[in-house]
């Protein structure tokens, strides 16, 4: 009595409600009482029960939308339709619905009011108003009878969930139902360390599809498992184990479980399919932290700070003269990479991240020397001398001894183009059109359902869109072209310089939860031209492609729009979280006519503005293979 | 029986009335946020769940409750059972610390913010209003920054300009019907 928080539920039910601060004892009239189904209540056995209590309540709360409880099958939302029901205290699911939801033959007699569900190698059996069923022809007691009520079979939810092998899971915080086929839970996390390297499992019970991120900034490796509850706590636990410092697991988004690893140094990591058990597993690479040099009476000394365990290749290249130094399984984690010596030895001492899990050292070297290394404490010692009186054999010649990732600088005179079929008329010659893909490199942006990433379809839109805009002789500069990490002073320097007629910033839009959709633009509303501008894409965009019109929007606070100071606008093409979006993105069709949509969105922008128009779409066919999900890139 | 069941009653009505003026001195405070006895109204910004628009929720929490530390454990629960709204944040989100100075909030929240956010200008918006409009309610804030692993952020997750204090934006609301 009397507020509080504790609620025992009728003898009937043995469920102790503790601690919930939605319930009190008022909320458990005596409807509930009998509601629960102890049989097949997956979620019991897990002891959440004081959670499903909880959701069951929802549908008792007095002018609480019920049919706000949306009802997912293996991550997909169903029609309203299937929302589940509460009729005479018991949970109970339209069947009809459900069966063309799910894929199972439903067989309906209403003469007999007899049920019959077949899905797979499970056959039921039902009749309106009686508890017994039969489960592959094997008697089965219901807890609740299936009714007809308005015309529409009711069927006790938990029987179904149970008979049909289907995962059930309240999300209490959506209102929401998820059923899923196959139950694949992460069960155990493990942090060790396996030859000096930090390794990761994440067990499985059935082998799993999995993706990988290394982000930045912190440095932290993602592992999203898919298809996947979690099967231990969630939450967050600080670790020791070689470049591991925390681990944090969750759930993110109804079907992917998500773990991170973050870590010390940015290491680069191999990540495959576990073996003995299911599962995935990662292992990190070593961190190459620093390079020194000292004089010494024979020559000098370089060290290189790297874990005792990492192993290492000394070899030499001629022609110039060079000593290299090979360490497997690292990562290059030192700032100073390069050591400008001039010395009678050694010129200079360069390192780079040769693969992307081998460290290479190049010492450039005045002609032969005696190289030895050896193991010291902290990391390796490479000792240089004068030539030894006998030549050491000659290591084989390998081309590409430089640097992988060069960073490319941004060419700030709007280069012609290569490549680009030219068009007798001209239309947008003079007109300066910088084109922005959201994101790059390290940073994915939102992720879909399927795993495909915001920054490679967004790129892809954009390279088309400049295929476009050159043909009939725009000038296109892109702030990117390519898989790569961008700054936002990068992005924008340009069109903060004034450098452009437009700023066109193209992204893919997502949200928690897959009802939102559609298309928008956003623009800043201090600039009248980058509201004509936003307007005419955002109406080209809604012809072209038809998706829900969430409108042109103004923000003071979007990074792009607020450093610009040209005509700017910000287009969310379509979100990329909703799955039937997420396959429209992957489709080069539609992103072929995301471009043409802008296409047409800049023609009229620049006849409204300059009373220049850019004709029709130029007919070019974009290079074929052209496959974002293809360029996504490991760090 | 007749004498002492007066000064009973007496006595019952004096308090009734002193309860009743504690309560109506106690209902003047702050216009923002209304208090009693049993405890304060606060609103904490949700989103709609095609991520539209926020919506300001009631909630009924102890007057101690009415702070910047508060207000955002009680945004961080996210949707009452039944309520149509959804929490635009990263569910396993968690409060780190929150301090005001000079009217501005600095709210420190953990790296799930961004290891569990779905990203999209939509989605940063409104986790970021949703923050940022529920401290803003409060008379000693009008300024809210973000932190995220107690680090100042250039942006959540590529869209918000996110280096300086933001103001409370009511354009993304739509009141609670």
């Amino acid at each position: 009595m009397g507020g509080g928080h504790n609620a025992v539920l009728d003898e009937d039910c043995d469920f102790y409600v503790g601690g919930n601060p939605f319930l009190s004892s008022k909320n458990l009239s005596g409807r509930v009482k009998g509601l629960i189904e102890t049989e097949g209540w997956s979620l019991m056995r897990t002891g959440r029960a004081a959670l499903v209590l909880a959701v069951i309540l929802l549908f008792f709360i007095p002018g609480g939308p019920a049919s706000a409880t949306q009802v997912y099958f293996n991550g997909r939302a169903l029609s309203s339709d299937v929302a589940p029901v509460v009729v005479d205290g018991h949970v109970l699911l339209p069947v009809r619905s459900l069966a063309s939801a799910i894929g199972m033959s439903l067989t309906w007699e209403p003469g007999a009011g007899r049920i019959e569900i077949q899905r797979q190698d499970k056959h039921i059996v039902m009749h309106i108003n009686s508890r017994e069923a039969q489960l592959n022809g094997e008697p089965h007691q219901l807890r609740a009878a299936p009714q007809l009520k308005d015309d529409r079979i009711l069927a006790p939810l938990t029987f179904l969930a149970e008979a049909l092998e289907l995962t059930m899971r309240w999300d209490m915080e959506t209102a929401a139902l998820h059923l899923s086929d196959a139950t694949i839970v992460v069960s155990e996390i493990l942090l060790c360390e396996e030859e000096g390297r930090t390794r990761l499992d994440v067990l499985t019970n059935t082998p799993v599809a999995y993706d990988t991120i290394l982000l930045a900034d912190p440095h932290r490796i993602v592992v999203d498992v898919h298809g996947a509850k979690l099967g231990v706590p969630p939450g967050e636990q600080p670790v020791a184990a070689g470049v591991a410092r925390c681990l944090r697991v969750g759930q993110f988004g109804p079907d992917v479980v998500r773990v991170v690893v973050e870590l010390n140094a940015p290491v680069g990591y191999e990540a495959f399919a576990r073996e003995e058990e299911p599962g995935v597993a990662l292992l990190l690479n070593h961190a190459v932290d620093s390079l020194s040099w000292r004089d010494t009476d024979e020559g000098g000394e370089l060290f290189i700070v790297v874990p005792p365990t990492a192993p290492y290749e000394i070899w030499r290249l001629v022609e110039p003269d060079r000593v290299v130094i090979d360490v497997f399984h690292a990562s290059l984690n030192a700032k100073d990479r390069t050591i400008l010596l001039g010395g009678e030895l050694v010129k200079q001492v360069r390192a780079s991240q040769f693969l992307p899990n081998v460290v290479r050292v190049v010492l450039d070297v005045n002609g032969p020397v005696e190289a030895k290394a050896f193991r010291q404490e902290g990391g390796v010692a490479i000792q240089l001398g004068p030539p030894p009186p006998i030549d050491l054999e000659l290591a084989e010649i390998e081309p590409g001894d430089e640097p992988v990732a060069l960073i490319k600088e941004p060419d700030p005179d709007f280069p012609s183009l290569p490549g680009v079929k030219e068009v007798a008329e001209k239309t947008g010659k003079g007109l300066r059109v910088i084109l922005d893909p959201g994101h790059g490199g390290l940073d994915p942006g939102a992720l879909g359902p399927s795993g495909s990433k915001e920054k490679d379809v967004v790129l892809d839109i954009s390279l088309r869109l400049r295929d476009l805009l050159a043909a009939v002789g725009c000038e296109v500069y892109m702030t990117r072209d390519e898989d790569r990490y961008v700054e936002f002073p990068e992005r924008v320097r340009l069109a903060k310089e004034g450098k452009g007629d437009v700023f066109l910033s193209i992204h893919a839009n997502a949200f928690r939860f897959q009802e939102a959709c559609g298309t928008e633009t956003f623009y800043h509303p201090d600039k009248q031209s980058s509201r004509l501008l936003a307007e005419a894409l955002q109406t080209s965009l809604m012809k072209e492609l038809g998706r829900t019109d969430r409108g042109v929007k103004t923000r003071r606070d979007l990074y792009v729009l607020r450093e610009s100071s040209i005509p700017t606008a910000l287009v969310e093409v379509a979100f990329i979280n909703h799955p039937d979006e997420e396959k429209l993105l992957l489709d080069p069709e539609f992103r072929q006519r995301c471009a043409q949509a802008l296409f047409e969105g800049l023609s009229h922008y620049f006849r409204e503005r300059a009373g220049r128009s850019l004709g029709p779409v130029p007919e070019i066919l974009p290079d074929a293979g052209e496959n974002p999900a293809a360029a996504a890139s490991e760090g | 029986m007749g004498k002492g069941t007066h000064k009973t009653l007496i006595a019952l009505v004096v308090l009734l009335v002193i309860i009743i003026i504690w309560a109506l001195v106690q209902r003047s405070g702050p216009p923002s946020v209304a208090t009693d006895p049993a405890g304060a109204e606060v609103l904490i910004y949700l989103a709609t769940r095609d991520g539209t628009s926020l919506v300001p929720v009631k909630r009924i929490v102890d007057v101690e409750k009415v702070s910047p530390q508060g207000l955002i454990e009680e945004l961080l629960k996210g949707p009452r059972p039944g309520e149509p709204w959804v929490l635009p944040l990263p569910a396993n989100t968690r409060l780190q610390s929150v301090a005001v100075v000079d009217r501005v909030a600095y709210v420190d929240l953990s790296e799930e913010m961004i290891e569990f956010h779905p990203g999209g200008t939509t989605g940063e918006l409104l986790t970021v209003y949703a923050v940022v409009n529920t401290l803003a309610q409060l008379p000693e804030v009008e300024l809210v920054q973000i932190f995220v692993g107690g680090r100042e952020l250039e942006t959540l997750m590529g869209h918000l300009d996110l280096r300086t204090p933001l103001e409370p934006d009511f354009s993304l609301v739509i009141e609670e019907h």
